[in-house]
């Protein structure tokens, strides 16, 4: 027989297209629209306890009794019902509680086998593995060691990449007068569907003369440009048919004037693809160019998507791999994976995956102080600045301003 | 039907709960949405009925749709009806590009030959068992001389996969099953052809799989664990529904296979819990429940279940068939809505998976915002899905269709009819392509397109999967009323939403 004295219910529900965050440290919390980009943020803690009922129990509904109803919460129900973030039903014959599918990712095979059978024998053969690696950054300078033994490993073990997307050879610190470099980049593009080369313009002063090399093996070229005086002779001197070649131009900067000179020099040589990377250790400067503000935040509309996958693991980072010169292989500059002449490719991408606080999974939730923060839903993932100076709150938001 | 091919739209799915909870289905959000009854009652009745009564009420008149509810209710429940249409929740619309069963070309084969990481040899014809369903017994028409595979053939063929080349496509791996007849007959077949590839491609990872009656796995169990075989074993369930598996001398063959997976499961008991499988043949003697009870119980496990084929049944004993062996597919579907255990785990699993959220291939199709969702039908295409080299050396799609050969291994070259399949692919499909883009299935359909034979005669496709508005309507419906069920059985919610993939295991 049905229990009919728990048929009044009152049921309070988030709609599946919106994400909840929390701040536990100030009792916040944020639920961010979807499908409108607009958000509600709650400091009161009822509201609080109330939304983490709603999403502990796994269902976005949660059970309300008449007497529950104060201002608060009337105001919070507005709110809600006004921006389409939820509703409230009042169903006198429900007989059970109703179900609301969390917002959910579903992935097969890779990530999910691996973590299941992180401890089973032989896992490192496991070809799932080799699909994890997207892009390959191998980074040639003048320390490479002409030792074909190398070249070798580096060959076969890339070409085991299954779903590898783009190669990217990264050339600086060296003279590319040498034949030997060149075939080594012919071979390197032979080998792989997808490729594209990076290069420090200001430090391979015959760059030009290889351009076409670059162009005839369909090269997506991308080209770094630190501060010097040379970097005006040197686009002057390329035609404009070849500038428009080169699909990117990263401009290296470490202040106020190097940004001002090169916004300048893009201006000037109708250079619309073009990016700027911080280098130097000014930290003030870095934080003060990056700074984003709450408004900027909440005015990126954002989709169920991106919302989740930043919360598996970080966008910046995850299936990346930097090989450097002696086969060492690095996630980030400071994140050593593994050596090729060592170790298989299976091996050192399961480190990827398994070592504490691997790159490819750092996300917001793991750090201070933006785990405590409730806009940490729709913060972008850590990037390689935050890294490097071990900071990760370049925002207006300091959570521990209570 | 023609009506039916002429409205691309679909109408709304939605419905109210045994439990009286309301709720609609998008199929662009993917997911379902608790509504109100008055929202209900707008996209049922209709917008401009809900207007109507709306004003009747605001002007103090009686109205029979919106009886109970209040002007405000109304008047909200039309707003966010235009909220839910404005931003896609509520569409009638269909993208055909996504709703169409995909062409092949020449090429497509290419690339999936070039891909294939999967193949199924059948090492020999011979089998140990006399089971009365078997598809070389006298309920099927085939004419199988009880030959075994040659060592040259299914090297020639295993080497033109592995030397295949097109565009840039690498190859890291294959996976190679061993089918039969019983493929344990033929042990020093499979442990030659093993020996050969692993001394030749040092670079391929291989993996293997076998499918095997039990019978033998005693004395070949540590060849199979030496090289990490997926193993997968029939069985029907306990004695009396395993009771079609008989000898050739009669004698039943349970006691044998039990005793023989017993020894496995006691001696490795993690190869056991990892490595092997069920499959069980669906009969007239059987039923969901018990099958899956038996292998719950005894070996913790959850079995596959299959039906016996249809496909070249011997006219003189087909009555006999339907009569006394043959159960249909909807009776597995009625017994999985009777049975609340793990079965449902598992059909809410591929339901959830296939109909709920953003389901993708692999995590790095995540950043791809042109691959949203994939769909099952694909794997009909030639060698996409584990292509059967048979023991006379004809080449099948898979082990499941076995009338329309692809190809032919002859004196040790592989003979592949590409424009024979290409045709037969393209016209099988187009045709489905009526159904399938007014299915209210669509996503969650594995229909085999091959098993529309039926349609080469009466120019009519079967499907079973098949759903019309009032079938999508029940079958989400039955979905969500399963989780609502299940709402107070914590266990079974957890083994649903944990076990998600636990069932790709064997794909």
């Amino acid at each position: 027989m049905m229990n009919l004295n728990n048929c009044n219910k009152i049921y309070l529900y988030i709609e599946p297209y919106c994400c909840i965050g929390f701040s536990e440290v100030k009792s916040e919390v944020l639920i961010y629209n979807t499908i409108t980009g607009k958000s509600l943020l709650f400091n009161d803690d009822f509201i609080f306890g109330l939304c983490k009922q709603i999403t502990e129990n796994g269902t976005n509904v949660t059970i309300l009794h008449e007497n529950q109803f104060n201002e608060i919460l009337s105001k919070f129900v507005n709110s809600l019902r006004n921006g389409f973030f939820g509703d409230i039903i009042y169903s006198p014959d429900s007989l059970s509680s109703p179900f609301i599918f969390s917002p959910n990712l579903y992935l097969n095979k890779d990530l999910y086998s691996i973590y299941k059978n992180k401890f089973q024998e032989g896992l490192v053969n496991n070809i799932t593995l080799l699909k994890s690696v997207r892009y390959v950054d191998v980074v040639i300078d003048n320390n490479f060691s002409i030792n074909y033994d190398n070249l070798n490993i580096l060959i076969s073990e890339v070409e085991k990449l299954a779903f590898l997307k783009g190669l990217n050879i990264i050339l600086s610190e060296f003279n590319l007068d040498s034949k030997f470099y060149c075939d080594l980049i012919v071979m390197l593009s032979n080998k792989i569907k997808f490729k594209s080369i990076t290069v420090d313009l200001n430090l391979i002063p015959n760059f030009r003369s290889i351009l076409n090399l670059f162009i005839k093996n369909n090269f997506l070229i991308k080209c770094n440009l630190y501060f010097s005086n040379k970097n005006e002779e040197f686009l002057k001197s390329i035609d404009e048919g070849v500038l428009n070649k080169i699909y990117n131009y990263v401009f290296h900067i470490e202040n106020i004037e190097q940004y001002n000179y090169f916004n300048n020099l893009a201006i000037k040589y109708n250079i619309s693809q073009f990016s700027f990377r911080f280098i130097g250790n000014d930290l003030a400067f870095v934080k003060n160019t990056l700074f984003f503000h709450r408004h900027e935040l909440l005015a990126t509309k954002q989709s169920i998507s991106d919302v989740i996958k930043k919360s598996i693991f970080n966008v910046n980072y995850k299936g990346k791999l930097i090989i450097s010169n002696d086969l060492s292989c690095y996630i980030t500059p400071n994140f050593y994976v593994g050596n090729l002449k060592n170790d298989k490719i299976e091996t050192i991408i399961y480190n990827s995956f398994f070592y504490d606080n691997s790159p490819w999974f750092l996300t917001r939730k793991q750090v201070e102080p933006c785990k405590d923060c409730a806009f940490n839903i729709l913060c972008p993932s850590i990037t390689e600045y935050e890294l490097k100076y071990n900071c990760f709150n370049f925002c207006d938001y300091n959570v521990n301003n209570l | 039907m023609q009506v039916l091919f002429n409205n691309m739209k679909r109408k709304i799915i939605c419905f109210k709960t045994n439990s009286n909870n309301y709720y609609l289905y998008s199929f662009r959000k993917r997911t379902y949405f608790l509504i109100t009854p008055t929202l209900y009652k707008i996209i049922t009745y209709g917008i401009n009925v809900a207007k109507k009564e709306l004003l009747e009420k605001q002007n103090g008149l009686s109205v029979s749709v919106f009886d109970v509810e209040t002007v405000e209710d109304i008047e909200y429940a039309l707003v966010k009806y235009n909220f839910f249409v404005d931003n896609g929740v509520i569409s009638e619309s269909v993208d055909f590009n996504i709703l169409k069963n995909p062409d092949i070309t020449k090429e497509i084969v290419f690339e999936e030959i070039a891909q294939c990481e999967n193949i199924v040899l059948e090492v020999t014809q011979k089998c140990n068992l006399n089971c009365t369903y078997c598809i070389n017994g006298k309920y099927y028409n085939n004419i199988s001389d009880r030959r075994s595979l040659s060592f040259e053939t299914a090297i020639t063929f295993i080497d033109f996969i592995l030397s295949f080349n097109y565009k840039q496509y690498k190859r890291n791996n294959l996976t190679i099953g061993f089918y039969g007849g019983e493929p344990l007959l033929e042990i020093d077949l499979i442990k030659k052809i093993i020996t050969y590839i692993e001394d030749k491609y040092s670079s391929i990872a291989f993996k293997y799989k076998i499918t095997t009656n039990g019978t033998l796995l005693k004395q070949n169990i540590d060849f199979l664990i030496k090289n990490k075989f997926k193993i997968t074993i029939s069985l029907d369930g306990d004695k009396n529904h395993n009771i079609y598996r008989k000898f050739k001398n009669g004698k039943e063959s349970y006691n044998i296979v039990v005793s023989n997976i017993d020894y496995l499961k006691n001696k490795y008991p993690n190869y056991f819990g990892h490595n092997l499988v069920f499959q069980s043949v669906y009969h007239k003697k059987s039923s969901i429940e018990s099958i899956y009870s038996f292998f719950k119980n005894r070996y913790n496990k959850i079995p596959g279940v299959s039906i016996l084929s249809e496909f070249g049944l011997n006219e003189y004993n087909k009555d006999f068939f339907y009569k006394n062996l043959f159960k249909a597919f909807e009776n597995k579907h009625n017994d999985y809505d009777n049975h609340l255990s793990s079965i449902n785990a598992y059909f809410l699993n591929r339901f959830i998976k296939n109909n709920i959220g953003i389901y993708y291939k692999n995590s790095n199709c995540i950043e791809d915002k042109n691959v949203p969702y994939m769909r099952i039908l694909c794997s009909c295409i030639p060698f996409k899905n584990e292509p059967f080299l048979r023991a006379d050396g004809t080449i099948h799609r898979c082990t499941e269709i076995d009338t329309l050969p692809i190809g032919r291994v002859c004196d040790q070259t592989v003979n592949i009819d590409y424009d024979n399949i290409l045709t037969e692919f393209n016209r099988f499909t187009e045709k489905l392509n009526m159904y399938c883009q007014v299915c209210y299935n669509f996503f969650n359909c594995d229909f085999c397109i091959y098993r529309a034979s039926p349609f080469e005669n009466t120019k009519k496709v079967i499907c079973d999967e098949f759903k019309n508005y009032s079938g999508g309507t029940k079958f989400y419906k039955d979905c969500i009323q399963k989780i609502e069920d299940s709402l107070s059985h914590k266990e079974l919610l957890t083994d649903i939403f944990y076990n998600l993939f636990l069932y790709d295991e064997f794909e």
